[in-house]
């Protein structure tokens, strides 16, 4: 089936590439990699002084992101989201303790509806109030003494923790020999999940004291209390039970 | 050549940011894409199966299964598992087994009723795929005419289910 979003977000993509090279090119000759690069070493040196083992300072810094793909998908697609804000420190350029919080709400029904034995159509809808997730993790940055101070490529490792009750409705069960039996609903059921995630990201510097990038990450459920009745559709901060990977946009602000 | 200071890569934010913008459409794109219809399997069977502990021969199983709603029959001719399905509506079933069996070349008949109580519990599969139900056999009766011994294997009858539920004896 042909995802409306996809096409939505195909048609971004293409917009975006068929205007990059016009703003690349306004009214300034495109410098290559190697030349870019040779100008950087002038200032800022590949090779250390000897016995030198870090090129930036112990404490770097702390920045504040938020995720800001979730919140516009919900705005337009979406009826599930997560609003997370994140605290990051910089160690060195190497070492990135981190630690989020943020809440997720889900109010969703099926996409098409669900065809039975008897040929009605039904939709069944899962509702998750507003509910609380924190994160918790660091990053590694390998290229720690690049002389880009400004754009990371780093892996992570966080662990997430989510409490959410959830109401889920108008579900019916048939099988060939019974008929269907419903409506069914399971209200009430309380979760707590425990995941981690695994990924890399990216941050890059658009401007002073902002920079821009993105997470791709495999999630993984280490345990999930609750689930007697099935396990719930969305979780708050780890997302949809759809697929194990995970992907956010962020905005991120240096505080100092 | 036009001179070029490191400054130069970053006074143009609006290209990185679109490039970075360009990269995650794609990448979002493409998780989009992964998106499914159901997959699971729903339905949930009983299974059963017979083993023979007095060296008789089971030739063929006759299978009349009474409701409180509605009944139906299958008949299996080879010495094979029954999977049957309860009535998530009901809490009973009767089960009525006709066997014709071979004991030392002769050929027998032989007929036995079993009883079995159950409940009934939903469990939410997902948004594409609905629900499923969970049958927990609480209790089972028999006769004793062909099987010797009745054996709740596992208690739970579940969509995918792997395991036998119920073993006869013979």
């Amino acid at each position: 089936m042909f995802h409306p979003h996809y096409a939505i977000t195909l048609a971004l993509a293409t917009l975006l590439v068929t205007n990059s090279p016009s703003l690349l090119a306004q009214g300034r000759s495109i410098p290559v990699t190697s030349e870019v690069k040779a100008e950087e070493q002038k200032e800022l040196p590949d090779l250390l002084p000897e016995g030198q083992k870090y090129r930036y300072r112990f404490f770097n810094g702390l920045n504040v992101s938020i995720d800001i793909l979730d919140p516009l998908l919900y705005t337009f697609y979406y009826d599930h989201a997560s609003f997370e804000a994140q605290l990051m420190a910089d160690f060195h350029h190497r070492y990135f303790p981190m630690a989020a919080i943020g809440m997720g709400i889900a109010d969703e029904d099926s996409d098409n509806g669900l065809e039975y034995g008897t040929g009605a159509k039904q939709e069944l809808n899962f509702k998750s109030d507003l509910a609380p997730f924190g994160k918790i993790g660091f990053a590694y940055n390998f290229a720690y003494n690049s002389p880009r101070p400004y754009d990371y490529y780093l892996v992570f490792l966080r662990y997430g923790l989510a409490f959410n009750k959830a109401d889920i409705s108008n579900l019916y069960y048939a099988d060939e020999m019974w008929g269907s039996l419903g409506p069914i609903s399971i209200t009430d059921q309380e979760y707590t999940t425990h995941w981690v995630e695994l990924g890399g990201m990216v941050k890059v510097q658009i401007v002073k004291h902002i920079s821009l990038g993105w997470n791709l990450y495999l999630k993984v459920k280490l345990s999930q209390s609750g689930t007697q009745y099935g396990k719930p559709f969305f979780v708050p901060g780890y997302g949809s039970n759809k697929s194990h990977l995970g992907f956010s946009f962020r905005i991120y602000y240096d505080i100092f | 050549m036009t001179s070029l200071k490191p400054s130069d890569t970053s006074s143009r934010p609006h290209s990185k940011a679109l490039r970075l913008l360009l990269v995650a459409c794609c990448i979002q794109a493409l998780l989009c894409a992964c998106d499914n219809g159901c997959e699971q399997v729903r339905e949930a069977y009983m299974t059963t199966t017979f083993t023979s502990t007095s060296g008789r021969s089971l030739r063929s199983i006759s299978l009349i299964c009474l409701s409180d709603t509605l009944g139906y029959a299958a008949t299996i001719t080879q010495f094979a598992d029954i999977d049957l399905q309860l009535n998530p509506k009901g809490k009973h079933t009767t089960m009525i087994l006709d066997c014709s069996y071979s004991d030392y070349g002769d050929l027998y008949t032989s007929s036995d009723t079993v009883e079995i109580d159950y409940t009934v519990e939903p469990r939410f599969l997902d948004m594409e795929c609905g629900c499923t139900v969970l049958f927990h056999i609480d209790d089972v009766r028999s006769t004793r005419h062909l099987f010797s011994n009745l054996i709740i294997n596992d208690e739970n009858v579940v969509a995918d289910g792997k395991s036998t539920n119920l073993i006869f004896e013979y």
